[in-house]
């Protein structure tokens, strides 16, 4: 774990997720317990879309730092979501983590095609998950160096 | 002619003799001499001379000019006794003696006669007339008359000579008619004929006028250069010819060149004799214009020649043979035909001989037809050649006949019909498999027009019950656009045929005669007449089985891709559908342990952790039963692999596992075959697994060999672990087959099965040979060439 002081902003962090369930287990188990983590979270590809360009009820909403993927999900599902950020100059360089139930490999390929990150299948044991999530949330955040977006 | 000429001269000598004799007796009376024994003596003379003279002598005297005197020649030609005659008056004689035609004539004579005698004339008087003798003979006669003269003047007395000139009257009018009909003659011959003397030509008839352009004043003219008719080359032998003639000498007839006023060049062959005309010596000559005749040499000598090079250049053999059948004659294909060096090894032969023994009584009847017929065709016989093998030839016998029209031998044209037999054999075969194809071969085989609607020209039985007529014959003249259930489909189907000239498995529905519907396959070809596509040949098959057998074949595809589609989605399903909601559990549970562990008494967290194991265990089950679906589902394409490098790959997969148990694993070295060899990787990896996995207590020594075994490759990979009982053997190769409890040993008991099923996809088999306690080797087999999915 690489900590670089309390004093700092808070990592915003946008969470796509339409299951419930995981939603919760996320902000519960990996994000909430992080100080200095700030999580937003849609359920679907428009909603994300809209925050991302802060419209709507979004509007003013922080730029994130990283942004937590599902693949199934209602209106845009996940790879439609990685292709338009990916191809939408402003929102390119921002890190994707898919987070998924599927460990399909189509599913794996596609997804880095289309520019994902790092592509994570949920583990089923809970603390395996928590452990996976903070490592890739604490590298894309705080280990690499990103060009400035 | 001659013999007349001779006997007029010397009947003129012996009158001029007479008549100076009786000059000189007249003379002597008128000098008064007066000497009767003179006169007497000179009568006596006169009678002698009178009395044998050649000629009739009749002596008139006095005004009714009786006759006084009469010689013996006279009497003979009157046929009267000389009493008869004498005392008769010229009268009497006249109407008694006289030919009745020429008794005016003869009256008016002596009337001038008698006239000029009174007028002193002592000319002598000549007549030609006919007598009547007394025996009834006409007789010609000539009559000279003279008077007696005395002092210069007439007296009464008339010395009246008749010369018998019948025979030369005669001689005259053959001569007359002979000329005539020389002249008839020459006049219709088809030859020119001339008479010429001394370069000028006397006569040249008709012919000549036409021939040479000349008419026959212009030939008679003085000055006509009869060589000038004459071709240059042609006049030196021709004048040598007529001096010869002129010398008496006969020449042989010539053969020279003639030029017509027009200038045209005759060939002619000259034939000349030399005769008198018109007291002449000339030349009859006969010219026979053998122009045509040159020609017509020409043309057969070059029929001849055309003839010889169409023989001799004939792809046909050619035999001539005598009438009794032995060849005269033969080209030189008929050598090679026969097989022989030269020509001359046919002569001589009997044509009979060279036929196959069984086929000469027919040879022997059909030549007796040419004789008869003059020519047969087309007889086919087997011939023998020179080497004794026989050959079929067609053969064409014409007779042939001599100058005269005789049959004198024949003539026999020979082709090899060897080839053309075994075609026709091959044909007649041919058409006869066509015949048995047609009527027996479960397709139906039709010729119909190409019109819009069109009409059936013939049709066979199959046809026939496809539609549902009793027979082939009903069907002809049917309106074929009828027979289809979509008739747009038939202007389709025709406008394919006139753009390719031929349409392949042209698939329709048609309509049986009956109105139910079948399938149809039809094939035809466009058959054109005189440039325009004229009717069609085509055959129809019956496709309806084949079409149903298609669409069931198309269903059950669709069945099995809906199949394998819900597979996949089955799959997706569980990947994720399934699994998302055990995650949920877990998870949950686990949180609930997180947050509220220490609330929680001892047995609550054991039964919390039963639930989340279970949970996992279920994930792993659909995990495993994924995997195994997709051995079949998922498998690559076969490719070249060397097993010992996947199985070194295996083994470096494991490697943690083999360090962990102190393990040994080798291997011996492995074929190169046809394989999916991530399949194979994961056979070889899951084999290893299950040995390290059971292994007793010394350290495992695995090892993997292979070995050719027939068409096949057979692997093995044994252990010295904890063994099983045979009877187990069959069983653990089951879909979560486990001989050992899940808290003994880890696993679901998929891997074994997948092994299986990865055998089984590459054509192999599996299976395992083992004793407890004494190790196991699991065996599987690879076919050499790929098993191929």
């Amino acid at each position: 774990m690489i900590a670089r002081g309390g004093s700092r902003k808070p990592v915003e962090i946008l969470l796509v997720e339409d299951n419930p369930y995981d939603k919760r287990l996320t902000e519960e188990t990996v994000l909430a317990s992080q100080a200095d983590y700030n999580v937003a979270v849609v359920g679907d590809g428009v909603e994300a879309m809209e925050y991302l360009r802060g419209e709507g009820r979004h509007a003013g909403a922080p730029r994130p730092a990283i942004i937590i993927l599902d693949l199934k999900m209602p209106r845009m599902d996940g790879f439609e979501l990685l292709s338009r950020v990916r191809n939408d100059r402003s929102l390119k360089l921002i890190p994707i983590v898919v987070l998924t139930t599927s460990g399909s490999k189509t599913d794996v390929l596609r997804a880095y095609d289309l520019g994902a990150n790092c592509y994570i299948t949920k583990p089923i044991d809970l603390h395996e998950l928590v452990d996976v999530v903070k490592m890739a949330v604490e590298f894309w955040t705080k280990a690499v160096e990103l060009p400035e977006g | 002619m001659k013999d007349v000429e001779k006997s007029k001269e010397e009947i003129t000598k012996d009158l001029a003799a007479a008549r100076a004799r009786i000059r000189g007796l007249e003379e002597a009376a008128a000098g008064r001499q007066g000497l009767e024994e003179a006169l007497r003596e000179s009568e006596e003379r006169f009678r002698m001379l009178a009395e044998n003279f050649r000629e009739a002598l009749v002596i008139y005297e006095g005004e009714g000019d009786e006759i006084v005197y009469v010689n013996p020649m006279a009497t003979e030609l009157f046929g009267l006794a000389r009493a008869d005659l004498l005392g008769a008056g010229f009268d009497d004689i006249m109407f008694k003696y006289i030919y009745e035609g020429d008794r005016t004539y003869l009256i008016e004579a002596k009337t001038k006669a008698d006239v000029a005698r009174s007028a002193g004339s002592v000319e002598a008087i000549n007549l030609d007339f006919r007598i009547r003798r007394a025996d009834g003979a006409l007789r010609w006669v000539n009559l000279t008359s003279y008077p007696a003269v005395v002092g210069g003047k007439p007296t009464s007395k008339l010395y009246v000579i008749f010369s018998d000139v019948t025979e030369r009257k005669q001689a005259e009018r053959a001569l007359r008619e002979s000329e005539e009909k020389f002249r008839n003659l020459a006049e219709e011959s088809p030859n020119m004929i001339f008479i010429n003397t001394k370069g000028r030509i006397l006569y040249a008839n008709k012919k000549c006028e036409e021939v040479m352009g000349y008419t026959r004043e212009e030939f008679y003219a003085r000055g006509f250069d009869f060589f000038a008719l004459i071709a240059p080359e042609s006049r030196d032998i021709t004048k040598r010819n007529f001096a010869a003639h002129s010398q008496g000498e006969e020449v042989l007839p010539l053969e020279y060149s003639l030029i017509t006023r027009t200038g045209d060049k005759i060939e002619a062959v000259l034939t000349t004799k030399l005769i008198t005309y018109e007291g002449e010596s000339a030349i009859l000559g006969i010219v026979t214009d053998i122009t045509e005749r040159k020609r017509a040499e020409v043309a057969v000598r070059a029929s001849e020649e055309r003839y010889r090079r169409l023989v001799e250049t004939s792809p046909d053999a050619i035999v001539q043979t005598d009438l009794e059948g032995k060849i005269v004659a033969v080209n030189r294909q008929a050598a090679l035909l026969y097989g022989a060096e030269d020509t001359a090894e046919l002569i001589g032969k009997n044509s009979f001989d060279l036929i196959e023994p069984g086929q000469r009584g027919l040879a022997r009847e059909k030549m007796r037809e040419v004789f008869e017929k003059g020519a047969a065709d087309g007889i086919e016989y087997r011939l023998s050649r020179k080497d004794g093998t026989y050959y079929e030839a067609g053969v064409s016998t014409s007779l042939i006949r001599d100058g005269e029209g005789n049959p004198s031998g024949f003539i026999g044209v020979i082709r090899d019909v060897t080839e053309r037999a075994r075609a026709l054999k091959t044909l007649q075969e041919s058409e006869e498999r066509y015949r048995t194809l047609q009527a027996n071969i479960p397709v139906g085989v039709y010729r119909s027009t190409v019109d819009p609607g069109g009409r059936v020209i013939s049709a066979n039985p199959v046809l026939a019950r496809m539609f549902g007529f009793e027979a082939a014959g009903a069907m002809i003249g049917k309106r074929v656009a009828g027979f289809y259930a979509d008739p747009a489909a038939r202007a389709e189907f025709l406008g394919a045929l006139a753009a390719d000239g031929a349409v392949t498995d042209y698939e329709v529905r048609l309509r049986r005669n009956d109105g139910a519907e079948f399938w149809g396959s039809l094939s035809a070809r466009a058959v054109y007449a005189e440039g325009k596509l004229a009717f069609l040949d085509g055959i129809l098959e019956d496709v309806t089985e084949r079409k149903r057998a298609e669409e069931k074949l198309k269903e059950t595809a669709e069945e099995l891709s809906r199949s394998n589609r819900e597979l996949g989605q089955f799959a997706s399903a569980a990947s994720h559908d399934l699994k998302e909601p055990l995650r949920t559990i877990t998870s949950y549970l686990q949180l609930l342990e997180r947050r509220h562990g220490d609330q929680l008494g001892a047995g609550a967290r054991e039964f919390v952790e039963g639930a989340v194991t279970g949970a996992k265990r279920m994930h792993a089950l659909i995990q495993d039963l994924l995997d195994y679906s997709r051995v079949g589902a998922r498998g690559q394409p076969f490719e070249a692999a060397d097993l010992g490098a996947v199985c070194d790959e295996a083994r470096a997969n494991l490697q943690t596992a083999i360090e962990e148990n102190e393990a040994v694993v080798t291997r011996e070295e492995l074929p190169t075959l046809e394989v999916d060899a991530s399949q194979i990787l994961q056979l070889l990896q899951n084999l290893l697994e299950n040995a390290l996995k059971f292994r007793a207590e010394a350290p495992p020594v695995i090892r993997v060999t292979a070995c050719r075994d027939g068409p096949e490759w057979k692997f093995a990979v044994s252990d010295n672990g904890l063994g099983l009982a045979p009877e187990y053997g069959g069983r653990i190769f089951g879909v979560f087959e486990r001989l050992h409890a899940p808290e003994e040993y880890a696993g679901t008991g998929i891997g074994l099965a997948i092994c299986e099923k990865i055998v089984t996809r590459h054509g192999g088999r599996i299976w395992v040979e083992s004793e407890p306690g004494r190790g196991a080797t699991f065996y599987f087999t690879l076919p050499e060439g790929g098993g191929g999915p």
